[in-house]
């Protein structure tokens, strides 16, 4: 490699290739003539983006030489000749200054001399213009458009970086959740707001369900305006009363199309109706998308871990630097020498450590243990589902037929004559009544976690981790168990067979509900409610009260050890993700809904970021976070697709009730749309009709796992290709092992006077790996000293 | 704004901002909380005080961490921890979130390289460990005096990797067995697995680049590696 051909019109700056040691150290000479030896990569100067470097002029030579530049390893000081081996020695700040002062009045002088015509001068300003206001962009968007950026670094200092998993992912949910609420306010609640607004001026009569029934949700006999005040509190919890008729829900929306007189003719702008069915569709599209695009950037990053893993370099290694507390760093530390002492049992002892008897106690008890948990979830299941059915068909019995006094679990209005009775008893049964549904779920999601652990503890797992996966994942299938549940009621109660369809001509009286998906709306809605007054309780009293106590009355803390509560991170996702399923499935009922899911997140996320600063302390075993983050996002997917599932099922099976929401009048929800293509033209009827056939489906399927078995293979050869690279690493290593020993022995045997040619290589030959050596000069430089 | 920022200038800031990742608003507040450890001092010099490694561990995202004097060394052009603004902030710098994750490889690697000599041997993991035990160890912490002794008991690697001798010294060693958190024993065993996990050509010790190599795989070492203030 000859030495760069410098044409710079000064010669402070002199660029040579230190041949002797094929190392690429590139020398610079000052004003001083000090000579400082560079890391390649540190003329890179450290800008914030490399957008803006300015091209320094050696910079171009320096690529076409170092062709491997990406693989050099840094270069070596110039105590290589020693034969030491030192660390690549980057820059101070003071250093850096001076050589890039140095460089850029260089580049001045360069630009200044070859600038010949004034429109090439002009453009590139324009180009650097241009690049330096991209990479403001970029530091500006890193910089300030990080959500509760300073928050989560707040709360990373004192409790690490697993913790801050949790805030991630509840600035990840406010985020898909900001999306649809923009989607569904700008494409449905506001054209609907207008179009209702619209024909209230022009006083067209809709037929309106308030129509049918003389339901006055807040007719009062009498009793004063005190109830009715409570009255309508309540009903902003239960999402009756009032609310229904507000666009919260479902049933606000008109059905018409927007549409506008243009020279003469009416043409429909806007179809309300496919609007509101494509949003739908959309909202679930957008979210799918999204979790795809994260799960397949952490898959990534995880997947290359998962190649070479590190038990002991990846505890030792990664001490989190950002915790700020010696209380935090003190549990952080105990919790590294836990996690060491266990690999080194497991290393040691391996599975062998129990006896065969042991094992086998272990194992039924493990069976046993499992039959129960499970036997826990169905048995709640199935209780909840007899209580709620068999209190429906009571209710059934009851009805009365007054107007707006149906004591009626189904209308979840709490019964006037409970209130009017004063008595206790029948409030609580009221209470209960309405309430139930939402208090099973809520209270199972709190009380099954804790039980599950006790659990855990008892199967004697030897490690940690396996009994914390145990556990998230026992309580993952029973939050799908119950939401499941919850959602199959509410269809079964809706549906057919719960239903109104052809009865509500005849049986005036026995309007249960007018507008099933106002049911299913509120229903969803009210569980909303109640599970966030839960998890506020629970902070309260299981957070902020434990940990008033433990931090007053120190004798709890000395004798009993009672800390303050832990913060466990896989129940707190799970529950994130449980109300993000809520929110996926009611969105459909109730397009405000993710607008309080918003405020829902918001609000959550400062009562917890609150009650971890104060009131929680880090957990014990620390969860390596790219592989949680995959997790979580895999089980997020999944509950999609439960919820997926269940409106698919509601929009295909049921009728649409006729006298409410945007779908009234017509026979199926899919309606709109089949009308939208029947009046299309004829060509884009028959493309869409064939695109819809079974045929297609199946080439598309099959075409997709064709793309999956490429990729599958391409791994697969590339993992190949890896393990040969690092034969090959090590041959080499090895053979110039072997040159530098019989070099080293034919010196010291030459000094003495003694015939080269002894050695296990000839000096032809060690002349040949020689070359061959340097020709590698990327492998070849991962030996500490060189020949 | 405080009598801090009275002694750069708007160029001045420019000029940090470009030499490293922090933003004028970041240098500014770097030059803040610079200030705070050692008021006096920066009335004084107002420019380019020099703290020294006792004002400086005054700082508490610093004081937490067990690597604290090594980071302070490394960064430290002396090579004794004190460092003026320019070093402290350039330190910052390099451990915030911006720094790319080679240059937080290159520094990770001098933190734990305790007798600097290019390789992390057997003696400096044992002291990794040590000290990544030591928050844990209730009641019987070295103090600073016996931290830096650890520090400076500088075995080259090739010295005691061919005799196999305790580095760690008596007191060292009841410290921690005192609290029976780990014995002497498995703390040397333990360096010997990782040697074993990461160290490439088989020389007995990990070079520059098998660290590099080693913690360019792992994902948790670019997040857990950043100090902000």
């Amino acid at each position: 490699m000859d030495p760069p051909e410098e044409d710079s019109p000064t010669k402070s700056l002199l660029m040579s290739e230190d041949k002797e040691n094929g190392s690429t150290s590139i020398k610079l000479e000052d004003d001083d003539d000090n000579e400082i030896y560079v890391n390649k990569d540190a003329t890179d100067f450290p800008d914030n983006d490399a957008v803006d470097r300015e091209p320094s002029p050696g910079s171009s030579l320096m690529k076409t030489e170092s062709r491997k530049s990406s693989e050099s390893y840094g270069t070596f000081s110039p105590d290589v000749n020693k034969g030491e081996n030192t660390v690549p020695r980057n820059l101070t700040l003071a250093e850096r200054r001076k050589s890039r002062r140095k460089q850029r009045e260089q580049f001045k002088l360069m630009r200044f001399g070859s600038s010949s015509s004034g429109i090439s001068h002009f453009t590139s300003k324009c180009v650097t213009f241009v690049e330096r206001s991209l990479k403001q962009a970029k530091v500006i968007k890193q910089n300030h458009f990080r959500i509760w950026g300073t928050s989560i670094k707040k709360i990373e200092g004192q409790l690490g970086s697993s913790v801050c998993t949790y805030f991630k992912v509840l600035v990840w949910m406010l985020k898909i959740n900001v999306v649809c609420m923009i989607l569904g306010l700008g494409l449905i609640v506001g054209p609907g707001g207008y179009m209702t607004w619209h024909h209230s001026q022009t006083k067209e009569t809709i037929f309106n369900k308030d129509d049918l029934t003389c339901n006055n949700p807040n007719f009062v006999n009498g009793t004063g305006f005190h109830v009715e005040a409570v009255n309508s509190v309540l009903q902003l919890f239960t999402g009756t009363g009032w609310m229904e008729n507000t666009a919260m829900f479902y049933g606000w929306y008109p059905t018409s199309n927007l549409t506008t007189n243009m020279q003469g003719k009416e043409k429909t702008v806007y179809y309300f109706s496919l609007a509101y069915f494509s949003v739908g569709c959309c909202y679930f599209a957008v979210s799918l998308l999204l979790m795809l695009a994260n799960l397949s950037k952490l898959f990534k990053k995880s997947a290359a871990e998962q190649l070479e893993y590190k038990p002991y370099s990846s505890v030792v290694f990664t001490w989190d630097y950002n915790i700020a507390d010696t209380e935090a760093s003190q549990l952080r530390s105990v919790s590294v020498i836990q996690s060491l002492k266990e690999e080194l049992d497991e290393d040691e002892q391996g599975d062998t450590k129990r006896s065969l008897l042991t094992q086998v106690g272990i194992f039924f008890l493990r069976v046993l243990t499992n039959l129960i948990c499970l036997a826990a979830v169905i048995g709640t299941v199935y209780l909840y589902v007899k209580e709620v059915l068999t209190e429906s068909t009571e209710s059934r019995a009851n009805s009365t037929d007054s107007c707006g006094q149906l004591i009626n679990e189904k209308t979840l209005e709490i019964g006037l004559e409970a209130i009017q009775l004063e008595d206790l008893s029948s409030h609580l049964a009221a209470f209960w009544k309405t309430y139930s549904a939402s208090i099973i779920v809520s209270g199972s999601n709190v009380l099954f976690p804790v039980f599950f652990e006790l659990i855990g503890l008892l199967e004697m797992y030897q490690f940690q981790s396996t009994r914390i996966r145990v556990t998230l994942v026992r309580t993952f299938i029973m939050k799908l168990f119950t939401v499941a549940t919850f959602l199959y009621l509410l269809y079964r109660a809706a549906g057919p067979s719960g239903g109104i369809t052809e009865d509500w001509q005849t049986e005036k009286n026995t309007l249960f509900y007018n507008c099933w998906e106002d049911y299913i709306g509120s229903q969803l809605y009210q569980l909303i409610m109640i599970d966030f007054l839960v998890f506020c309780a629970v902070l309260l009293f299981c957070e902020a009260f434990r940990s008033f106590i433990v931090t007053r009355v120190a004798f709890l803390r000395d004798k009993i050890g009672l800390t303050k509560r832990e913060f466990n991170i896989s129940t707190e996702v799970l529950d994130l993700m449980y109300k993000q399923m809520i929110f996926w499935a009611g969105f459909y009922f109730a397009p405000l809904l993710p607008i309080v899911a918003v405020i829902e997140i918001i609000v959550i996320f400062y009562l917890k970021k609150l009650s971890a600063l104060t009131n929680v302390v880090p957990p014990k075993t620390v969860v390596l976070n790219h592989q949680s983050s995959a997790t979580i996002n895999g089980l997020f997917l999944i509950s999609l697709l439960v919820v997926f599932v269940f409106i698919g099922l509601v929009i295909f099976n049921f009728q649409p009730s006729q006298f409410c929401g945007p779908f009234r009048g017509y026979k199926r929800f899919t309606d709109p749309l089949s009308n939208v293509i029947n009046h299309a033209t004829v060509l884009k009827k028959f493309i869409i009709d064939n695109l819809t056939t079974t045929a297609v489906l199946v080439i598309l399927i099959i075409l997709v796992l064709l793309v999956i078995y490429y990729y599958k293979s391409l791994a697969a050869s590339r993992n190949v290709t890896i393990e040969l690279l690092k034969e090959q690493v090590r041959n080499e290593i090895a053979e110039k092992e072997e040159i530098l020993h019989r070099t080293q022995k034919n010196r010291s045997k030459s000094l003495s006077n003694e015939k080269e040619t002894d050695g296990f290589y000839s000096k032809e030959k060690r002349k040949q790996l020689k070359r061959k050596n340097t020709e590698l000069h990327g492998f070849a430089n991962l030996r500490k000293s060189d020949l | 704004m405080g009598q801090g920022t009275s002694a750069y200038d708007q160029s001045e800031l420019a000029e940090f901002q470009d030499l490293t990742y922090f933003t004028k608003r970041e240098v500014l507040h770097v030059h803040k909380r610079f200030a705070e450890l050692a008021p006096e001092k920066v009335k004084q010099h107002g420019r380019n005080p020099t703290l020294t490694k006792e004002e400086i561990l005054l700082l508490p995202e610093l004081a937490a961490n067990p690597f604290k004097e090594r980071i302070l060394e490394v960064f430290s052009d002396a090579g004794d921890g004190n460092m003026n603004f320019e070093q402290f902030l350039d330190m910052m710098s390099q451990l915030s979130s911006k720094a790319p994750l080679e240059t937080k490889i290159d520094f990770a690697f001098k933190i734990y390289d305790f007798n600097e000599d290019g390789q992390i041997c057997e003696n400096d993991l044992q002291k990794v460990i040590l000290f990544l035990v030591q928050p844990a160890v209730t009641g019987a912490t070295l103090t600073s005096d016996e931290r830096n002794q650890v520090i400076k008991n500088q075995k080259s690697c090739r010295v005691s990797n061919k005799k196999e001798e305790t580095v760690l010294t008596e007191k060292e060693i009841s410290a921690i067995v005192r609290n029976s958190l780990i014995t002497d024993d498995q703390i040397k065993k333990l360096a010997q697995k990782v040697i074993n996990e990461m160290d490439m050509d088989d020389d007995g010790s990990i070079s520059y680049l098998d660290f590099k190599h080693g913690m360019s795989k792992l994902n948790g070492f670019e997040e857990s590696f950043k100090v902000t203030l």
